[in-house]
């Protein structure tokens, strides 16, 4: 059980004890860990997949001196971190965006102590929030003093890794080549991409979203175990958008949730308004929309963005009694469910024990075929750091198996 | 915040004074407190308190037992945090009453309280990458705390007792929207007689 949950899980038993925070100690902020080991082998790694957890994968294997290369299915790389910089006067990302333990993860993250760089970060815990239940706006400013993660101040996800991890991995990535066919039945692994070029190598570590391996875009040679087919099936990952939208004056509060004021708080938080802008260095009001899983769904269902950014401004409509028409400037929609090579949002809940699932999945086939992402972070399940925590210690058991 | 300070000191010195007018008892006693603090249940500090006597009573029952009352006054001063969010430096006074059967160990309380609240908040900051170290820019709220309290205390004829309770409140500022104050807090008694 991670901090997280078990907030969560305490506040609805209510034991709001004072013993309760020496118990959160033990499973507080603990960052992650960088390995520090030693390996005698010699070949090529091909990560599957550009995202947080191929890249980090590749930062580490480039560290080590191991021979590898990156196959990505689009153009672009950061899998679900992505950045839009001309939106406003400070760059949004339009996927992962908080950074959900201390800053000082993104330390151990790159683990370098040459780097002569340091990163601004905002403490954000929103002070003016709101939920809408039933037609009604609710206080709920009671939040700012329990609820806190922080963000980047003047960059984002995707700018982080972009000045500190993908300088050491751009030139093996290979674009527009997704991988339709691993063959791992011989010594030497074959990976074929759908414009049947061949990717060669000793070891491969898949990356890919848990909603790519359920749709079977990837086949096996020889089939996966039933085993590990059953753990990747029993992992939901739903839908996911972002919005984020611009208006000439302020009229909503740091953040909107929905439900009642108990579900709010003890809840899923998968569909919340929230002012983009909250502690940055900005003169724009832009109040992002992020929505995920079931919730999610309601409006990438819809199908275009024409549609989507009707529906949630007749929402804000009525949630703020008209001010979202009067005062919309712009808007851009981020569908991750739209997303051909990520299809949703990020691993959800489990069907069955998530530590045995996990595991299951992590279980190396043949000293040759390695998954990782965020789904298969226990600690750290749903983040960039978790993801960047999988690949790491993926790629230490591969190099020791 | 001099002029809040000042206008708790007041209000305690008032009902102390106002309350205390007519006491006739000698038994009472002085009692230390000392507790762990657990506002909003993620945060977690030490509050420190003297609990003063300012009147007792007894009644009987309808069962035809004797039935203590007091009213105590307590000052306390606490101090709690959330890591690496905010600091709190919080006085207030609780204008508290309890009562038992004389047989029995444990009795009841409940109290209004009005504190002043000093909240350090971090608002941003800089990481170092090189060694993760972390520097906060904060900024100073100022708040105005009243609370209601429930809970229950040990019998105060012997030296160290125990109580818990919780509390709900709100917190005003001009510098912030307002928000609720909730916890609980566990501690120690450390009773003493005055003579």
């Amino acid at each position: 059980m991670n901090r997280k949950e078990f907030i969560k899980k305490s506040l609805a038993l209510g034991i709001g004890l004072p013993f309760v925070n020496l118990i959160l100690q033990s499973c507080d902020d603990e960052g992650i860990d960088f390995p520090v080991f030693e390996t005698d082998f010699i070949g090529k790694v091909l990560i599957i997949g550009a995202g947080a957890a191929g890249l980090s994968a590749g930062y580490l294997l480039s560290r080590m001196g191991v021979d590898f290369e990156i196959v990505e299915a689009s153009s672009n790389l950061g899998g679900r971190m992505k950045r839009v910089e001309s939106f406003a006067d400070f760059p949004i990302d339009l996927g992962a965006e908080w950074i959900h333990e201390s800053p000082s993860v993104l330390a151990d993250i790159i683990n370098n102590p040459q780097v002569e760089a340091n990163l601004d970060f905002i403490v954000y815990n929103p002070q003016e929030v709101k939920t809408y239940n039933d037609g009604n706006l609710s206080d709920l400013n009671i939040s700012s003093s329990f609820y806190s993660e922080y963000k980047f101040e003047s960059t984002t996800w995707f700018g982080f890794f972009e000045d500190f991890i993908i300088p050491e991995v751009r030139d093996r990535i290979v674009f527009d080549s997704p991988i339709t066919q691993i063959d791992y039945s011989n010594d030497v692994i074959e990976a074929t991409a759908a414009d049947e070029s061949t990717f060669i190598a000793d070891k491969v570590l898949v990356t890919v979203p848990v909603n790519i391996l359920q749709a079977e875009l990837i086949n096996f040679t020889p089939n996966l175990p039933t085993a590990k087919t059953n753990a990747i099936n029993s992992i939901s990952m739903g839908d996911g958008l972002k919005v984020f939208i611009e208006f000439s004056e302020k009229f909503y509060p740091d953040l909107v949730l929905f439900g009642n004021i108990l579900d709010a708080i003890v809840g899923d938080s998968n569909k919340l308004y929230y002012d983009a802008a909250f502690r940055k260095t900005s003169n724009r009001n832009i109040l992002g929309l992020f929505s995920v899983q079931d919730e999610a769904s309601t409006y990438t269902d819809l199908g275009s963005d024409e549609e989507i950014i009707s529906f949630v401004l007749n929402e804000l409509d009525e949630i703020f009694d008209g001010q979202a028409s009067k005062h919309y400037v712009k808007h851009i929609i981020q569908n991750w469910t739209g997303e051909p090579y990520i299809r949703g949002s990020y691993s959800d809940s489990f069907d069955g024990d998530a530590d045995t699932i996990m595991n299951t999945i992590k279980e190396p086939i043949d000293g040759k075929v390695f998954f990782a992402g965020e789904a298969l972070s226990l600690e750290n399940q749903s983040t960039v750091h978790g993801a960047c925590e999988s690949a790491y210690q993926m790629i230490e058991t591969m190099l020791n198996t | 915040m001099n002029i809040k300070v000042a206008l708790l000191l007041t209000f305690s010195l008032f009902v102390t004074k106002l309350v205390g007018q007519d006491n006739n008892d000698s038994t009472k006693n002085y009692s230390i407190h000392v507790g762990l603090y657990a506002p909003y249940v993620v945060q977690s500090g030490l509050r420190v308190g003297l609990s003063i006597p300012i009147k007792n009573w007894m009644s009987e029952t309808k069962r035809q037992e004797t039935r203590i009352h007091f009213l105590d006054i307590t000052p306390r001063f606490g101090y709690f945090v959330e890591s690496d969010v905010q600091r709190n430096y919080f006085l207030d006074a609780t204008f508290e009453y309890r009562w038992l059967e004389s047989d029995r160990k444990i009795h009841p309380k409940i109290g209004i309280g009005l504190g002043y609240m000093l909240s350090r908040q971090n608002t941003s900051g800089t990481l170092d990458l090189s060694s993760g170290d972390i520097e906060f820019d904060t900024r100073s709220l100022n708040f105005f705390v009243p609370t209601i309290n429930i809970g229950f205390e040990r019998n105060r004829k012997k030296f160290i007792g125990y109580y818990f309770s919780v509390f709900y409140g709100r917190k005003f500022t001009g510098q912030e929207v307002n928000s609720d104050f909730i916890g609980a807090e566990f501690g120690a008694t450390f009773n003493m007689a005055r003579k």
